[in-house]
């Protein structure tokens, strides 16, 4: 489920900028990236998670902030296919660029002392502590979230973007500034799940586009522009891997050797969620929770 | 009455917490030209893409040649006779009025799953294509890039393409949209001649235009039909003077 | 019946093709027989971007997972060139398809398999429009590249050796000449059908369906059905590609069908000239010589590649090709 969480993290941000700014951002991938490799140089420098972790939150929106303003602004008017190429130059001289900086091997993050116990929530059943973290986290974020976009007047120029941006400009509201802060959040919040990911996935270049496609994935799922088809797209999708990697094999073993069920099973899974979204989009082209109609 | 060409009936249509069509009633007869009038927000353009097919209504039926079409997709709807014209000209900007226009006969000209044979010199597409840019006056601009034509011309063309489809009904949305004086004397003239020969359904906001043209008008507010009748009758009803007439300025009577 | 009108374009293209007709020859001539093979792979990616340009640049569709079929195509060549050595079937129920090392026979199946690939995730893909499109042809792609890595029989992620190229029939192929005189043949073959094909009444519902697909359907045109057959031809075309590709490397692997590969060829194509056609045959041309320039100077080779990729989508849209020669079909 730690899987979710990440993926609605990276989901919010992703559907936040496409409601808002109407732009397709294939780096949002690198973002996560930047947010891993940051977490992960300061708690070498430190030997503390917690403060990679809070060095890696400001850094990553900051770099986001900078892509923003030097590259993607020029893109808000463009067609989504100019987005769609100029992001991928994006993702091409960002991966590198991090590989001439922190060379090419994968750089070595621990989960924190404090959390690599387990919790036993369900006697008996002892979960790592720090994947219950993470979970946490998520909940907290989302909670955070709904409270930002329906109960603040930032929220509000948030939802009003999103369903008509030429009026909000209209308004006298600085649409720039708008923009970029919410570029930043989106950051942020890759930022965020990149560094929780660190300890768990490895970090290195290139971890960001295969986050990136099962964040559409997400977005496809739940609907374009609407925080809560992110997070209905995220925990169907987290839940549809789990039960994939947990009973695939086991099903196809009911068919065939055990041997061939592993290796058919294990591909099988990491098929799964494309096979669901596929049936998904079957039934419904615009996702289960569009913002617009 | 004779047979309608299309009969409207209880049409509904919901957004969010917007009732744009609230039981629409309408009855077009062949061979008339019929104008919908409203204020602004009537709905008028939301009953025309139901009518066409671009929206699906959330109630009530559509009957067309005596066919049910209200869940009938756009195209069919094209097929059975029925052309389209849109408010802000929806034509091919980078393509030729004549590619436009042979577009639109190409349409109606059998499947289009042909690939081998240049379509651009094509004269069982293109000469039917200028004569009817001949009818709406448009032939010596046939060669020019769409999005070359001033507005007027557009219109024009907007109105063409839909003529090449040989309709049974034409619904006009705003053929007038933006035109000047000329341009909209032109457009009137033409939309004369065309009188009996194909049925019309037209929104307009030129009630100059409306008075002169229409057999029938239909007086839409809030989404419902509060008024059919003849232009004169309209002219004299209270209620449609009240809803609309009452706020029109330069409607000459 | 051939209207001859020398402008420049036509002069540049003649040349081209004089150039390219007699590379082989100059090559072996200045004893540098690495251009045969190279430009081999030039015309190979000349197919598979002109390929994608018919559903990019004529039908306004972005499909960032072109390269499945471009994999899919190699695998067929490479399975039943495995088979084929063992002498083996690749299945035996419910027909019984032996090996077979003979392009006659695996490059159709690598068109029609492709085909047949293209119109089940077209299907469901072509429901959809604009940014959902693309999310989901990419989604598409990670799953195809997913399940080759899982063919352990075919090598998973290490790939699969050809234990040489495909013979034509009863005529060998091995030498880089008569490889290469392959592939020119059938690059130009397609491009002629191509051509056609975008000028043709189908072709110009297809371009109707990119700029104004309400205006098309309220004409009367089904036009699902329109870009999806674009969108099959455009896959049968990767196929073929990838047929040609197997043989050039003599190898084929799932990273052929990474998502990657798919934005390499959309580079190719908007380098070239989105909707030109011929212009992104160029554009694979350039990005290939581009990559093996910048790669002799560094091997960071990726972070120049995606500047000037940034820069030329910023300033230079019509790609080199389509700013020199053509208005292109547009944006």
């Amino acid at each position: 489920m730690q899987l979710g969480v990440m993926l609605f993290l990276m989901a919010s941000g992703l559907t936040l900028v496409f409601g808002i700014m109407d732009l397709i951002n294939l780096a949002h991938g690198s973002l996560f990236m930047v947010g891993a490799y940051l977490c992960a140089t300061v708690y070498q420098m430190t030997g503390s998670f917690g403060i990679g972790l809070m060095a890696a939150l400001p850094g990553t929106a900051l770099v986001g902030i900078l892509i923003e303003t030097v590259a993607l602004r020029k893109l808000y008017a463009r067609s989504h296919l100019d987005q769609v190429l100029a992001t991928y130059g994006l993702i091409l001289f960002l991966n590198e660029l991090t590989k001439i900086l922190w060379g090419p091997r994968a750089l070595f993050l621990d989960v924190p002392g404090v959390l690599s116990g387990t919790v036993e929530i369900i006697p008996g059943m002892p979960y790592p502590a720090f994947r219950l973290a993470i979970i946490i986290v998520g909940i907290i974020v989302a909670i955070g979230l709904y409270f930002l976009i329906a109960r603040t007047r930032i929220g509000m120029l948030i939802r009003a973007s999103a369903t008509n941006r030429e009026i909000v400009g209209a308004l006298g509201v600085n649409v720039k500034l708008l923009y970029t802060l919410v570029f930043g959040l989106g950051a942020l919040l890759a930022g965020l799940a990149g560094a929780m990911a660190g300890p768990l996935l490895a970090v290195e270049v290139g971890m960001g586009e295969d986050i990136l496609i099962l964040t559409f994935v997400v977005i496809v799922i739940g609907g374009i522009g609407s925080i809560r088809g992110a997070l209905v797209g995220s925990i169907l999708v987290g839940v549809i891997d789990t039960l994939g990697r947990a009973f695939m094999p086991t099903i196809f073993k009911l068919f065939m050797n055990p041997a061939a069920a592993d290796g058919i099973g294990a591909s099988l899974s990491s098929m799964s969620i494309y096979i669901f979204m596929a049936i998904i989009l079957a039934w419904k082209p615009k996702g289960l929770l569009p913002a617009h109609a | 009455m004779t047979e309608p060409l299309m009969s409207v009936r209880n049409l509904e249509k919901t957004f969010g917490a917007l009732k744009a069509t609230d039981g629409l009633y309408l009855d077009i007869a062949p061979h008339e030209i019929h104008a919908m009038i409203g204020p602004n927000g009537a709905g008028k353009t939301t009953a025309i893409r139901q009518f066409s097919g671009e929206y699906l209504p959330d109630g009530g039926t559509i009957h067309f040649k005596g066919q049910n079409i209200t869940h009938l997709p756009m195209h069919k709807r094209a097929h059975l006779g029925m052309a389209r014209s849109f408010q802000v000209s929806s034509i091919f900007l980078t393509f030729t009025a004549e590619d436009n226009v042979a577009m639109a006969i190409q349409a109606h000209d059998g499947h289009s799953f042909r690939f081998w044979k240049p379509a651009r010199t094509d004269q069982s597409l293109r000469n039917p294509a200028r004569k009817v840019l001949e009818k709406v006056g448009l032939l010596h601009r046939a060669d020019i890039a769409a999005e070359n034509l001033s507005h007027g011309e557009q219109r024009q063309l907007e109105l063409a393409m839909a003529l090449a489809t040989k309709p049974s009904l034409l619904v006009l949305d705003e053929p007038m949209a933006g035109m000047g004086l000329e341009d909209s004397r032109q457009m009137l003239t033409l939309l004369k001649s065309l009188k009996g020969q194909v049925t019309i359904l037209m929104v307009e906001h030129d009630m100059d235009a409306v008075f002169k043209l229409a057999d029938r008008i239909t007086v839409l507010v809030y989404g419902q039909a509060i008024a059919t009748d003849t232009p004169e009758i309209i002219q004299n009803d209270p209620d449609v003077k009240a809803a609309y007439l009452g706020e029109e300025k330069t409607c000459s009577m | 019946m051939l209207k001859l009108n020398m402008t420049s374009k036509n002069w540049f293209l003649l040349i081209t093709f004089i150039f390219l007709a007699a590379l082989p020859f100059v090559a072996t001539a200045l004893d540098e027989t690495f251009y045969i093979g190279f430009f081999s792979r030039i015309l190979i990616y000349g197919i598979a971007a002109v390929s994608l340009d018919l559903i990019l640049g004529y039908g306004g569709m972005v499909s960032f997972g072109h390269a499945i079929y471009l994999g899919a195509g190699a695998y067929v060549v490479g399975i039943l060139a495995y088979h084929g050595v063992e002498g083996s079937a690749f299945i035996n129920w419910p027909i019984s398809i032996m090996g077979t090392e003979n392009a006659l026979v695996s490059w159709p199946l690598s068109i029609l398999v492709s085909a047949l690939l293209a119109l089940a995730i077209g299907a469901i893909s072509l429901r959809t429009t604009g940014v959902y499109f693309i999310m989901i042809t990419l989604a598409f792609a990670q799953m195809m590249y997913f399940f080759f890595t899982s063919l352990e029989k075919y090598g998973g992620d290490d790939g699969l050796s050809l234990f040489s190229k495909n013979r034509v029939g009863g005529l060998e192929m091995n030498s880089d000449i008569s490889f290469y005189y392959v592939c020119f043949g059938l690059f130009l073959g397609f491009l002629i059908l191509c051509y056609r094909l975008v000028n043709s009444r189908f072709g110009l519902v297809v371009q109707g369906s990119k700029e104004n697909d309400i205006r098309m359907q309220a004409l009367g045109f089904e036009t699902y059905r329109y870009r999806l057959t674009c969108f099959v031809i455009a896959g049968a075309g990767a196929g073929l590609a990838g047929a040609l590709m197997a043989n050039q490397t003599e190898f084929v692997s799932p990273s052929l069908l990474h998502w990657g590969v798919s934005g390499e060829i959309m580079v190719m194509v908007i380098l070239g000239g989105v909707g030109t056609l011929v212009g992104p045959a160029f554009g694979a041309a350039a990005l290939l010589i581009l990559e093996e320039i910048l790669a002799h100077y560094t091997e960071h080779w990726m972070l120049f590649l995606g500047l000037i990729l940034i820069f030329v989508v910023l300033f230079a849209r019509r790609g080199l090709y389509g700013s020199i020669f053509e208005r292109g079909a547009g944006k």
